[in-house]
């Protein structure tokens, strides 16, 4: 199949977001695509990092990558992860005294070539759409409202999809045989990055997205980020409770519910692992 | 009221020497990004004001005081939508990325008390990454809730013993072999970072 990649899990792959990683493993075994994780890589920064943080941080992890790795192009799963190694490739290619000045700053010799892809994008368009419907065990049959984030598509100078009318994750669970539900919420932002320290702002965004979602008949909300996906399910009580209002509405990531139409077992993606239950949502695709 | 000889006209040149403030003066003002801000809504319902292009605004008057003291500038969610609909790639949320930078320096300085606990988890966040290279949530949580330790058994009590339950809790630190090479590029990021405020002194 000849689809290999530098791997970069992200700090929560084996905490907040297991499910995440563990069911990006196992749809990736699934379609032949290989991840090799790359040796000591270090976190991106998340919202955290910023100017010429954010770039070194990532230079490093970069620069490991290009020198463990050459030619394979650098997978990451979480938005945040993608978006600041992304950025840091694309800054770092276009302008070489910046280059040069964080070469300087981490000790080793990037060199610029690095291609950061997000595991959405690499499934999306790396598997042709036929060898992906052959694979798919079991159709989804339920309604689903795509949730992209933020870095999906923005910065466009970095990010892979469309900014405002992402497709990928759309294209992606209708071949899993799953309907996607009009959603005008699909690139708006949850608020994540201010939930530690303004909760109040964060969930009167999450709430949008949460009530779009169900008011458009979902089933269920599909994720491609752990910190969205913090938002929306884990602090799912918290905003009901706020707003007195009712949701329960399961959010899974993307590669859970792909992994359930190739006939991956859910205990193998996780599924017990998200907080708003999601049995329900398990019966109805049988 | 402000009196014009009260303005910082320095304050403009300030944040475009920082890294991602660079396009500061290439705003005409159009209000696109104001427009596209999710904040800005939120902020209707909430009861404050959060506006983009007054920032800009008052930046390039230098209104500098008044821009680092406002509380608002800590509620940006980093979302890109206005460095992504920006026609004169402004790009405004790395114009913000670098005013709270120097917010975080006149705090520091003592010249301005910032009414956020953003700062505070930006630093214990970024504390953790230094000392082992990746995230470590246990300590992360343990130094943005310092003195505050009931406060956060009230707010997580619920949900960190779920994440626990399902095997989401690191009890301790992911620390990498080489973690004193990221050690090494915090500091090297520091001593840039104080050259760039020292000539922004000097002008």
């Amino acid at each position: 199949m000849g689809m290999k990649y530098a791997y970069y899990p992200g700090c929560t792959a084996h905490t907040t977001s297991k499910e995440y990683e563990m069911s990006v493993q196992a749809v990736c075994e699934k379609l032949g695509i290989e991840l090799v994780e790359v040796e000591d890589w270090n976190c991106c920064g998340a919202l955290e990092a910023t100017g010429l943080l954010l770039y070194a941080l990532n230079a490093r992890t970069l620069a490991l990558s290009e020198k463990q790795l050459p030619d394979l192009d650098l997978v990451a799963s979480c938005n945040a992860c993608y978006i600041n190694l992304a950025k840091t490739s694309v800054a770092l290619r276009e302008d070489e005294e910046l280059r040069k000045k964080v070469n300087n700053i981490i000790q080793m010799e990037y060199k610029g070539t690095v291609r950061v892809r997000h595991i959405l994008e690499v499934i999306a368009n790396d598997v042709s759409e036929e060898e992906l419907k052959a694979k798919i065990e079991k159709k989804l049959n339920i309604k689903v409202a795509p949730y992209y984030g933020c870095f999906t598509g923005r910065p466009s100078r970095a990010a892979f999809d469309d900014p405002d009318e992402p497709t990928s994750m759309d294209k992606v669970l209708k071949i899993a045989g799953a309907e996607i539900v009009p959603f005008g919420y699909k690139a708006k932002c949850c608020g994540g990055g201010l939930m530690m320290f303004h909760p109040e702002i964060s969930f009167a965004m999450s709430r949008k997205i949460l009530e779009a979602a169900k008011n458009a008949g979902a089933d269920c909300i599909s994720v491609a980020c752990p910190l969205c996906q913090m938002m929306l399910d884990a602090k799912q009580g918290d905003i009901e409770e706020k707003y007195n209002i009712e949701l329960k509405i399961p959010v899974l990531y993307f590669t859970q519910l792909l992994g359930l139409a190739l006939g991956i077992p859910p205990k193998k993606l996780g599924i017990d692992k998200v907080m708003v239950p999601a049995k329900d949502l398990l019966a109805k695709i049988g | 009221m402000i009196k014009a000889w009260e303005t910082d006209p320095n304050f403009k040149y300030e944040i475009m020497r920082e890294p991602g403030g660079e396009h500061l003066l290439s705003c005409y003002q159009c209000s696109t990004c104001t427009l596209g801000c999710p904040i800005v809504e939120v902020g209707k319902e909430l009861g404050f004001e959060y506006n983009p292009r007054k920032v800009i605004q008052m930046s390039i008057l230098g209104l500098r005081k008044e821009v680092l003291s406002r509380p608002e500038i800590w509620f940006c969610a980093s979302c890109q939508i206005c460095y992504e609909w920006c026609p004169q790639d402004v790009r405004f949320s790395e114009v913000m990325g670098a005013i709270h930078r120097i917010a975080e320096r006149e705090a520091e300085k003592g010249n301005i008390k910032i009414e956020s606990r953003r700062p505070d988890f930006e630093h214990a966040f970024l504390n953790q990454v230094r000392k082992y290279g990746r995230q470590y949530e246990a300590g992360l949580m343990r130094e943005f809730y310092k003195g505050r330790l009931l406060q956060m058994i009230k707010d997580y009590r619920k949900m960190g013993t779920a994440l626990f339950l399902k095997g989401k809790v690191a009890l301790f630190p992911d620390k990498i072999k080489n973690a004193e090479e990221v050690a090494r590029i915090f500091e090297r990021v520091e001593e840039e970072e104080k050259k760039i405020a020292e000539e922004a002194g000097k002008a």
